[in-house]
């Protein structure tokens, strides 16, 4: 009796660290034009992650043409999500935190590309979307900047800063890299 | 993978079937001559049942459909006992603790289980002893893209029986392996495992051939899953066995699953 109790107890020791050690991660997401990039810590198997697509795939900014079924993709080995937005509709960024939430996961990172007009309000950079009403601000605007009608943008939003966000307030992106820019 | 589902709200069902054989005699450690071929056999089919009211708490039922039969001699004549009918219900309450990183995810997990008096006593082998049993299972999981791990330790406490009574039950089951396969785009993916099983059970009363003493078995498990639904295989093999009185041995076990979440 002893001995099946002192197993649980060291078999979880032993094998636990060798597994995490055993799997590498890929680092950097690579999103396309019109992908929304949802990081999640834990998406380790497609079952497990059903109801996460689900409530993903219920948001009103989710376009449902990456995948006949959902429109959400997975891949496992980095716990990214891939969806596709439709850049007309507001982001519903609680919305897409409760759904991360509900789905029984934390999200940890979006990814996006971003084009539209670049101005400076008040002092700090200010983009808004072309195609739609979304307005995103800086956290880290990169030297040099000037006003400008087309730009297109490579940004990253991490979930502490989403926790952070008051609503209706201007969301704060960190720009990954400036791919276009004109004037 | 036993997470599913972990969401909030969400549900699934299983139809799980097991097929138990065993055709040795054994008393402690030895086996027993067993010239005429004497087996028990027990077929159980388990409907399950799971709802996640948020990721920390489910409740669980499983339902079993019991049919079986054990031969052994009298007089120098085979006697076939059977017993047929639906089994125990058990209804459990998992609730867990998860902590997801990048790349990993694992929780543990505490469930109070009850069994209730369903199963007929009437039987020439009854298959319920028409006790109220409780349970509590103390489970760790750990899973990456490529590793899975699951360990459980459960304790059975089992009531006063009608006419026997089963002894009580201390486990320890562990599932190691790996996800041989995924495709991500289309929801699919196959697990391979390898499946360790210990049990100790303390000896009851007035039971015919009493399962009492300690086994281990051990044996692969298939789970290939697709979007919805989930198809899995078992097959274990005891390989040790000390009886506590005579009783069948060497147990061959095959499971076969299907289940679907929503």
């Amino acid at each position: 009796m002893k001995k099946l109790i002192l197993l649980f107890f060291v078999l979880p020791f032993l094998t636990s660290p060798l597994a995490a050690m055993a799997d590498e991660l890929d680092s950097l997401a690579v999103v396309k034009p019109g992908e929304l990039i949802v990081e999640v810590n834990g998406v380790v198997c497609s079952i497990c992650a059903k109801g996460l697509k689900k409530n993903l795939a219920k948001l009103d900014f989710n376009s449902p043409v990456l995948s006949k079924k959902s429109g959400v993709k997975i891949d496992i080995r980095s716990g990214r999500m891939v969806m596709y937005r439709d850049p007309k509709k507001p982001i519903d960024f609680d919305g897409l935190l409760t759904a991360v939430k509900k789905g029984g996961y934390e999200l940890e990172k979006l990814y996006m590309n971003l084009t539209g007009s670049l101005e400076s309000v008040n002092g700090k950079w200010v983009l808004s979307e072309k195609a739609g009403p979304n307005k995103f601000g800086f956290a880290n605007a990169p030297k040099g900047l000037t006003k400008s009608n087309a730009v297109t943008l490579r940004v990253m939003i991490t979930a502490k800063t989403l926790a952070k966000a008051k609503p209706g307030a201007v969301v704060e992106v960190e720009v990954d890299e400036i791919t276009k820019a004109g004037e | 993978m036993d997470m599913a589902p972990r969401w909030s709200g969400g549900y699934g069902v299983q139809l799980f079937q097991v097929h138990s054989i065993a055709d040795d005699l054994r008393a402690g450690e030895s086996m027993l001559p067993n010239p005429q071929g004497l087996e028990s056999r027990v077929d159980t089919t388990w409907l399950e049942g799971v709802y996640t009211f948020r990721r920390e708490l489910r409740i669980t039922a499983k339902v079993p459909y019991v049919d079986k039969s054990i031969q052994w001699m009298r007089d120098g004549e085979i006697i076939r006992q059977t017993g047929h009918g639906l089994g125990d219900i058990v209804i459990g309450m998992p609730i867990k603790k998860y902590v997801n990183k990048k790349g990993y995810t694992y929780n543990l997990g505490l469930t109070p289980n009850l069994r209730l008096p369903t199963g007929s006593t009437d039987d020439d082998w009854a298959v319920g002893d028409g006790s109220w049993d409780a349970g509590l299972s103390l489970s760790y999981s750990f899973e990456t893209p490529k590793w899975y791990h699951l360990y459980d330790l459960y304790y059975w406490k089992n009531g006063s029986g009608r006419n026997f009574d089963h002894g009580d039950e201390l486990a320890f089951d562990a599932n190691i392996g790996l996800h041989a396969w995924h495709d991500g785009d289309n929801g699919r993916g196959l697990f391979l495992m390898l499946d360790i099983a210990a049990r100790h059970i303390e000896q009851g009363k007035n039971q015919m051939f009493d399962p009492a003493g300690d086994t281990i078995a051990v044996g692969p498990v298939a789970m290939y899953y697709h979007e919805d639904w989930m198809i899995k295989f078992e097959y274990r093999q005891v390989v040790y066995d000390k009886a506590k009185t005579m009783r069948f041995g060497d147990h061959r076990r095959f499971a076969v699953g299907f289940g679907l979440t929503f």
